[in-house]
């Protein structure tokens, strides 16, 4: 392991007495100005520093404290494999934000019980479930592209990145489509929220919402995710209000976000790169590999797990309690695992990447994910002619929990 | 690699394996043989093996089916068909076989010995 930390900083925070020195560094993905640029170049710079260290500036729940960042695959796949030493209770935090201690499940559970609640979820998003969806999602993406397809461009995020998995996500989960546009407003806020007081308003709206939803469904259940929450049972008895509430919380924040932010990524790439965008064209039957391909080049999601005890990682001495966080694309782009990993390589083979988590917690929503990306990419190829950003116009990018797109300008002739 | 328990001569302290030969086909048609420990997953087996192509890429936690093989008749009648959430992911493959199995819900035994798994197309 290398001494120095990958940015060292001018003065140091306030750490705890059993992080040296040596290994306290700044890891803001969050703030960090070039977040707004390129966060997977900030994120692949990591490499070149310690494999663990200790960031003051990297959490943000409001308590201001530091955890620690892992950096290589191989130790995150330690950590993700190994719920007794490393836990995922209070993983996002969001109910602490209101005052309140449920989980959300069956993120912020460990096994055993995270794998009985598991069970009663996996088979709504099964393969043969998704494939059941996929006529739907060709229409679903038909209908937008239809919306652009005669104009000379458009702002890719609010013309398909976001409502297309949005709207297949709602209404597999029982969500009005109606209410698309406030979701997505509560959703922003408690993602990306500016203060701590809009990031809490935004919890407290979501939360208020989907007791509601949950007591429609307990009324008059239907043939969605919240009503299968509500109905089925677990050791013999329904589900508890404050597992209810859980589950349908990480389906939410889960389901409205994720998807989106990799199209966006995908696109602005792809718009920046005629050659490999050219190369799916003429390659259509590769897309479902090239989708992995680029989940592992843009890996969005920020993860943490805690110490259940005071334990030995590596040399590094963690005390019961410290959080540690795990930016997925470090592990997607880590340089020991794939070579020049910040080249996308349609060809690459061995592909394993962190996009979808690794372990028991392993992205719930990855064959509906892989389904729709691939469905984005055919169908957006073979009706768009060759697109590239607009001239003059700025592509927002953002880093944060999840990193994503926030404005992307399409143009073609 | 055997662990010989001596000294005795009772049922239980006959000569024990500590590991099984397999046979993995990659995709590429290569045949590889594998001295898999017992107790461990043919999945970690193929993948400590260093086949990379097998992704894995939930670990283990028969979630993701990336870790796809397809046996023969003969191997399909010793480890058995899949059941639960394993036959659930395997009806989502394009490639799925009668003779599909997700490797990492496989447990090396002395019983798999000269069994040919080939690691299905990528979906």
């Amino acid at each position: 392991m290398a001494t120095a930390p990958a940015i060292p900083l001018a003065a140091a925070p306030m750490v705890p007495a059993h992080v040296p020195a040596h290994l306290v560094g700044s890891f803001d993905i969050h703030n960090a100005p070039e977040m707004a640029q390129d966060p997977f170049a900030f994120v692949s710079r990591l490499h070149a520093g310690p494999d663990i260290f200790w960031s003051t500036d990297t959490m943000r729940d409001g308590t201001g404290d530091g955890c620690w960042v892992v950096t290589r695959g191989e130790l995150m796949r330690e950590i993700l494999g190994d719920p007794s030493r490393f836990s995922s209770k209070g993983e996002a935090g969001f109910s602490k934000l209101i005052g309140e201690d449920w989980d959300m499940i069956p993120l912020e559970i460990d096994p055993p019980m995270h794998t009985a609640f598991r069970e009663i979820l996996n088979p709504i998003l099964y393969p043969r479930v998704v494939a059941r969806m996929t006529e739907g999602v060709v229409q679903r993406a038909n209908d937008l592209i239809d919306q652009f397809a005669d104009k000379d461009g458009c702002e890719f995020m609010s013309s398909f990145g976001t409502p297309f998995p949005i709207s297949i996500f709602m209404q597999l989960m029982g969500l009005p489509q109606e209410w698309m546009s406030v979701f997505l407003v509560w959703e922003e806020d408690l993602l990306r929220g500016a203060t701590p007081a809009r990031r809490v308003a935004a919890a407290k709206a979501i939360r208020l919402y989907l007791d509601t939803l949950a007591d429609e469904r307990r009324a008059n259940p239907k043939d969605d995710l919240a009503s299968l929450v509500v109905t089925s049972k677990i050791d013999g008895r329904l589900w508890t209000d404050k597992e209810v509430i859980g589950a349908l919380y990480l389906f939410f924040v889960g389901g409205l976000d994720t998807v989106a932010s990799s199209l966006g990524w995908f696109f602005d790439f792809l718009a920046r790169n005629p050659e490999k965008q050219q190369w799916l064209r003429d390659n259509p039957q590769e897309i479902p590999h090239a989708v992995e391909e680029l989940v592992r080049r843009f890996s969005v999601v920020t993860s943490r797990r805690r110490c259940t005890r005071d334990l030995d990682f590596h040399g590094v001495q963690m005390k019961q309690g410290d959080w540690i966080s795990l930016t997925y694309s470090a592990g997607s782009l880590d340089p020991s695992a794939f070579d020049n990993p910040l080249e996308v390589d349609f060809h690459r083979k061995g592909v394993r990447h962190f996009g979808f988590s690794f372990g028991p917690h392993f992205c719930i929503g990855t064959h509906l994910a892989r389904r729709e990306m691939a469905v984005a990419l055919r169908l957006w190829l073979s009706r768009i002619p060759p697109f590239r950003i607009r001239e003059g116009s700025q592509v927002a990018r953002h880093g944060g929990g999840v990193f994503g797109i926030s404005h992307l300008e399409l143009a073609w002739d | 690699m055997a662990e010989r328990v001596s000294g005795t001569s009772t049922l239980a302290e006959v000569e024990r394996p500590a590991s099984t030969r397999l046979t993995i086909v990659s995709r590429d048609g290569t045949a590889h043989d594998v001295e898999a420990a017992n107790g461990e997953s043919v999945m970690l087996a193929i993948r400590n093996h260093g086949i990379d192509e097998l992704l894995a890429l939930c670990g283990g936690s028969c979630s993701c089916s990336t870790c796809h093989v397809i046996l023969d008749s003969d191997g399909m009648a010793r480890v058995g068909q899949p059941e639960g959430d394993e036959a659930d992911l395997l009806d989502g493959s394009l490639h799925r076989s009668p003779n599909s199995r997700l490797s990492c819900q496989i447990q090396v035994t002395p019983e798999l010995a000269g069994l040919r798994f080939t690691i299905a197309p990528e979906d």
